[in-house]
């Protein structure tokens, strides 16, 4: 039943959620596809959704990513039995990785935070995921210019700490 | 803008990375490096960090044989029982190293914890080779940089190496990091070949004592071992 969650509401079966974005954007999910966020689906078991669930970390532009997730993804938390639902796994897989692939740095970021804070464990693995691949092979320099960073080390302290793992460089 | 992800979540990126990655992360900025540091997340411990030399099993010979380079730095030399003769040896008794790691030997008989000694070895094998090499490469420049891992341009690039003998290239290992990958020739010399730039080393000779008695039908390196001590 869960598999056809996102067609529930249609036939009248799923209950619905009203999730809140800070910026007060609304947005109606159902149950199926809200309890993705470990911590909606807990809020659900307590019986406290039913004035909305305000997000007030989460904006608008953010949220409606991870509603958009959440949808194409509510189909494979209860993928036995019903695929004809669910959305195909390369469609998901094509999805995902545009989703991700396509966002600056700090919508990237406020995604990661997005995904942390509403407990979605797939989302946040996959939002690190992507960080670490742009991290993946880069010197010190290049991370730092990547991710706007400060270099905080004097030059003594950086020559200790590549002194002390000198295997790792080649330069 | 990534300093406003949490910990945990910065933990949870960085767990991600590879150890060399993982290395370039802490010299980044000290949040960064006191996060890999208080999570534990290198575990330079568990990692290969030199190669100490290449330990090779010749067939009939009763102790295997350690090929290394000697270093030059001013007290650092380290030196290592190459043929293992502190085992006891009672005439009957053959050593293989089966396998290592983090330093300690695995023989067919034993397992034997080699430890590093700092001073001057005591092991005529030691000697003999780090002579044999003086006089083999005849080069002090490229002595003094001779480290296993010394991506120098010092490397002689020595293109007549290979083809100067027409019998057996055995590869005998690859460098625990670094893109190298070492070839004995015919027992005779051993090279570090060197993936990036296809540069070929000459790493001297690695010719076994004692092989002089064994027939050369029944010469052959039965195993080689890359030693990466702790």
């Amino acid at each position: 039943m869960a598999a056809a969650a996102a067609e529930a509401t249609i036939d009248g079966g799923g209950k619905m959620i009203i999730l809140i974005s800070a910026d007060g954007k609304r947005f109606e999910v159902t149950e199926a596809v809200a309890s993705q966020s470990q911590l909606i689906s807990n809020m659900i078991e307590d019986d406290c959704t039913e004035n909305g669930v305000r997000l007030p970390n989460v904006d608008g532009d953010i949220l409606t990513m991870v509603v958009d997730y959440c949808n194409m993804h509510a189909g494979d938390a209860a993928a036995d039995g019903d695929t004809t639902k669910a959305s195909s796994t390369e469609e998901l897989k094509k999805f995902d990785a545009e989703l991700v692939q396509a966002l600056e740095n700090p919508v990237l970021f406020k995604l990661i935070l997005a995904a942390n804070f509403l407990n979605i464990k797939s989302l946040l693995d996959m939002t690190c995921q992507r960080v670490a691949d742009m991290m993946s092979g880069k010197t010190p320099e290049q991370m730092r210019e990547t991710f706007s960073i400060e270099n905080d080390f004097t030059p003594e302290e950086e020559a200790a700490i590549r002194q002390e793992n000198a295997w790792a460089f080649d330069d | 803008m990534v300093a406003a992800l949490p910990d945990d979540v910065l933990a949870e990126v960085l767990r991600r990375l590879g150890p060399r990655s993982l290395a370039a992360c802490c010299r980044v900025c000290k949040p960064w490096r006191d996060l890999v540091d208080d999570r534990r997340l290198l575990r330079a411990d568990l990692l290969p960090r030199s190669l100490a030399g290449i330990f090779l099993n010749f067939s009939g010979l009763c102790y295997p044989e350690f090929f290394a380079r000697p270093s030059t730095t001013a007290g650092a030399t380290t030196a290592i029982s190459s043929l293992l003769d502190f085992l006891p040896f009672d005439g009957t008794k053959w050593y293989k190293i089966e396998d290592h790691c983090n330093g300690l030997l695995l023989l067919d008989r034993d397992c034997v914890e080699i430890n590093y000694q700092k001073e001057e070895g005591s092991l005529s094998s030691y000697e003999w080779f780090r002579k044999k090499l003086e006089y083999e490469l005849n080069e002090e420049a490229t002595l003094e940089k001779s480290e296993w891992n010394s991506d120098d341009d010092n490397a002689p690039c020595n293109e007549d190496i290979i083809g100067r003998y027409n019998e057996a290239i055995d590869i005998i290992g690859f460098h625990p990091f670094k893109e190298i990958i070492f070839f004995s020739e015919s027992f005779e010399r051993g090279i570090a070949y060197h993936l990036n730039g296809s540069k070929v080393e000459d790493l001297g000779d690695l010719y076994p004592v004692g092989y002089d008695f064994v027939p050369s039908n029944e010469q052959m390196i039965s195993a080689s071992y890359p030693y990466t001590p702790c």
